[in-house]
């Protein structure tokens, strides 16, 4: 009974520096403060305090588990606000080079798409369980959606270095195109005048 | 008569419409980059809240990967 705290103190310790690593990277990603975030941290604290106030070691149990919880909050919150930064940037991504072939610059793009796919699932997951149950406890799945942030974050970064040489075939591409319209336009009135020379 | 020199006088000169609530968001954080002390994206009035968070959660659910 007496190690049971002293085991949930260490467990707390270890979320609250993941919390902590897992705020700041999303801090330093979206270059802003998480509120929420940052909130959930605080309230952990504060249990923290009250646990190591308390005599009682059910008591001392009780405010722990409330900040492990709030410690697990902290890390989904900040996790979601990530992995929804990351998916903004690749659907803006999408839409930058819609008109080219993207997988011959960077070939895992396939592979992106689906990691966004399973990522937007979860959120979406979430906003459901939400509705249902603005309450209910969903953040146990902490560690997934904390792989799924580190995933699209390499990810992300290798559509940002992909971008200078897509930017190259986007100029080729317009290029092309021009020339290919001037080309149709000259021969339609190259045929427009032959027609009216013979006519005439 | 007093009725209608106040809408004549109204339709010369409208009113000032309120505020748009992009308006006051940016009011919001002029304010607190102001009162903010020792983080500098606070200072400079970068932060999300809880409801800009929800907001961004409903925009992510609508995008198509494919």
């Amino acid at each position: 009974m007496v190690d049971q705290p002293d085991q949930l103190l260490d467990e707390v310790d270890n979320l609250f520096t993941i919390a902590e690593t897992k705020i700041k990277q999303v801090e330093l990603l979206r270059e802003e403060i998480i509120i929420p975030a940052v909130n959930q941290l605080r309230y952990a604290g504060h249990h923290i305090l009250k646990s190591l106030k308390t005599a009682g070691a059910r008591e001392k149990e009780s405010q722990l588990e409330q900040a492990k919880s709030h410690c697990e909050r902290a890390i989904c919150d900040s996790m979601e606000i990530g992995i929804a930064y990351c998916l903004e940037r690749i659907n803006a991504f999408k839409n930058d080079y819609k008109a080219i072939t993207i997988t011959d610059v960077i070939p895992t793009y396939f592979g992106i798409l689906c990691h966004a796919r399973a990522a937007q699932e979860l959120i979406v997951q979430g906003v459901e369980a939400n509705n249902r149950e603005p309450d209910q406890k969903r953040y146990a799945n902490h560690n997934e959606m904390s792989k799924y942030f580190d995933l699209l974050r390499d990810d992300v970064n290798a559509l940002d270095v992909g971008r200078e040489e897509l930017n190259k075939k986007v100029i080729r591409y317009r290029r092309n195109l021009i020339l290919s319209i001037a080309g149709l336009t000259l021969a339609a009135f190259t045929l427009a005048a032959t027609v009216l020379a013979i006519s005439h | 008569m007093f009725r209608t020199i106040i809408s004549m006088f109204r339709l010369l000169f409208p009113a000032v419409p309120r505020r748009s609530e992009q308006d006051r968001k940016i009011k919001e954080r002029t304010l607190v980059g102001r009162y903010s002390h020792g983080s500098i994206y606070l200072q400079s009035g970068k932060y999300l809240t809880a409801k800009d968070a929800e907001r961004q959660r409903k925009v992510v659910a609508t995008y198509t990967f494919t």
